[in-house]
């Protein structure tokens, strides 16, 4: 009769190592897709420097309509698609636990996120204090928009992770992208943000902090309930 | 824990709203392919993920090649192939992408026994999984597994939906697999054919619990169908393991699970004339147990 070894652990070796490599999974699968739309929301951007009022609201629409799918395709197809077409086993078969698996999703669902957008956000930043019609006032107005837009896709992917629901990824984020237009109205409409808007310098103030602190707020802790509640989990098939 | 064992389950139970796996008992050791017959929710793959560390048991504990699970999952799975019906790769990816993928998690990764693989499995590495057939995806998906040299493979209804060429291919790579004495594989199947070419250790499990686990040898030796004339004041002996009891008339069937001489002895000493003492293909064996099981916990 054969003895059993016991399996080695090795050396410098652990479940944390393969994170890296199931991020770059993912990008391989999302990164045409992904690079298409960044190029439609730096289109977007490039349209916002045109005086024309035409222009404008595709340029807007068109931002907005970019920044969506990039979270969007990122979710679906990194973390929903896993589940739905059925390779998650495959790669949980794979030397890690469910909270090195959780990771790298987030790792590669918010690293991608943050690439495309931070390149969108300075893009326009870079826009907006160039010589043209855009007032440079319009600067702290962006980025509190820009963050909404982050912080719905970060509570999405929350929801999808948790939940591993694709109706509830879908519900959530039906909601949220409703939500942006009535956070437009609502924030560009706040005196500390209204009255300087069309200034000739960004005015960072209290008001315009506070929102940013709460939008960070949200994202940091949709990640972390995301990690928190995947590493409580016991079984992912 | 017994340090013979690639595989150790003591008392393992979980518990689900519709169904309980309860204080499972299952032992392997290397060198042997234990088959996992069971009907279908019988808990077969609840078994087989709760020994992959991808589900937690509610009690008992779990040993995997000398590691506990789930704790220890990412050290004992390094030398796990798993597979499962419900598994897929890739679809947009080809089996070149997903051999590279492997080979850069799996150091012990054979490309030459890949190179085999691929050939004997009649696949190509460049097509894209999507145009691949289920036949070839199940192959496919074993590829990558085998390729790995792993010490276990646990297989999850492998040759479910497979043609009988593709069943033999599969099967053959497998009884290979268990030339190297250190290694074993633990696969799972309502298919008891499969079972009966490729296991030497048999496992019926039913209902969330084990009925019964042997070598496939006590198996075929104990169980019978004995068929005989009975007078009509013919009262059956009492006699050990009988699954099952048939008359019709003054012929009559009773199957145990405990055959021996003494067994057609006392049929003929209470008046009985036997007629015939059949052998019992492993799928009769096994609808025998979950029958009799099944009336036991009616009773």
């Amino acid at each position: 009769m054969n003895s059993v070894t016991r399996t080695a652990a090795a050396p410098g070796v652990s479940g944390y190592d393969l994170v890296w490599p199931l991020v770059r999974k993912d990008w391989s699968f999302v990164k045409g897709p992904m690079l298409a739309y960044l190029a439609t929301g730096l289109l977007a951007v490039g349209l916002l420097a045109v005086e024309n009022r035409f222009a404008l609201i595709v340029g807007v629409s068109l931002l907005i309509s970019a920044i969506v799918i990039i979270g969007v395709h990122f979710i679906f197809g990194t973390v929903i698609n896993e589940r739905s077409k059925q390779t998650l086993p495959f790669i949980m078969s794979l030397p890690i636990t469910y909270g090195h698996y959780s990771l790298a999703k987030l790792v590669s669902c918010l690293g991608g996120f943050t690439i495309a957008w931070g390149l969108i956000v300075l893009t326009l930043l870079a826009v907006i204090g160039a010589d043209n019609h855009l007032p440079p006032g319009l600067a702290p107005y962006a980025v509190m928009v820009l963050l909404e837009l982050f912080a719905a896709f970060a509570v999405t992917l929350a929801v999808a992770m948790v939940f591993e629901s694709e109706v509830w990824t879908i519900v959530t984020m039906t909601v949220l992208n409703v939500g942006i237009s009535i956070f437009m109205n609502v924030v560009g409409s706040l005196q500390g943000v209204a009255a300087h808007i069309e200034g000739p310098v960004p005015v960072w103030n209290g008001t315009v902090l506070g929102i940013i602190t709460a939008e960070l707020v949200v994202i940091l802790g949709a990640v972390a309930a995301a990690l928190l509640l995947q590493l409580r989990k016991s079984d992912f098939l | 824990m017994n340090t013979n064992h690639i595989i150790e389950l003591a008392g393992v139970s979980k518990r689900y709203e519709h169904f309980e796996l309860a204080d499972v008992d299952l032992a392997l050791e290397p060198g042997h392919i234990m088959g996992f017959i069971g009907p279908n929710g019988a808990g077969k793959s609840t078994t087989l993920r709760i020994i992959m560390g991808l589900i937690a048991p509610d009690a008992g504990t779990v040993d995997v090649l000398g590691r506990r699970m789930p704790g220890d999952q990412v050290t004992a799975k390094r030398e796990i192939g798993f597979a499962s019906e419900d598994m897929r790769l890739y679809p947009s990816a080809t089996l070149a992408w997903h051999m590279d993928f492997i080979r850069s998690i799996y150091p012990g990764w054979d490309d030459p026994y890949a190179a085999q693989l691929l050939k004997r499995f009649d696949l190509h590495a460049e097509q894209p999984i999507k145009g691949l057939s289920h036949g070839q995806r199940v192959k496919a998906g074993l590829l990558l597994v085998l390729a790995r040299r792993p010490r276990l493979l646990v297989l999850d209804e492998p040759t479910t939906g497979l043609d009988p060429v593709a069943r033999t291919e599969i099967l053959n790579e497998l009884m290979e697999v268990v030339l190297d004495e250190s290694r074993a594989v633990l696969f799972s199947s309502h298919n008891t054919q499969d079972v009966e070419q490729l296991s030497d250790q048999i496992t019926f499990i039913d209902r969330g619990r084990i009925l019964t686990s042997h070598d496939k040898e006590t198996f075929l030796d104990s169980w019978r169908r004995i068929r005989f004339e009975a007078p009509d004041d013919f009262e059956l002996p009492s006699l050990p393991a009988i699954a099952e009891t048939r008359r019709s008339g003054r012929l009559a069937t009773v199957t145990t699970g405990q055959f021996g001489p003494d067994v057609a002895t006392r049929l003929t000493d209470s008046g009985a004339v036997i007629q015939s003492i059949e052998n019992m293909t492993l799928e009769e064996i096994f609808v025998a147990e979950v029958m009799s099981s099944r009336q036991g916990e009616a009773a």
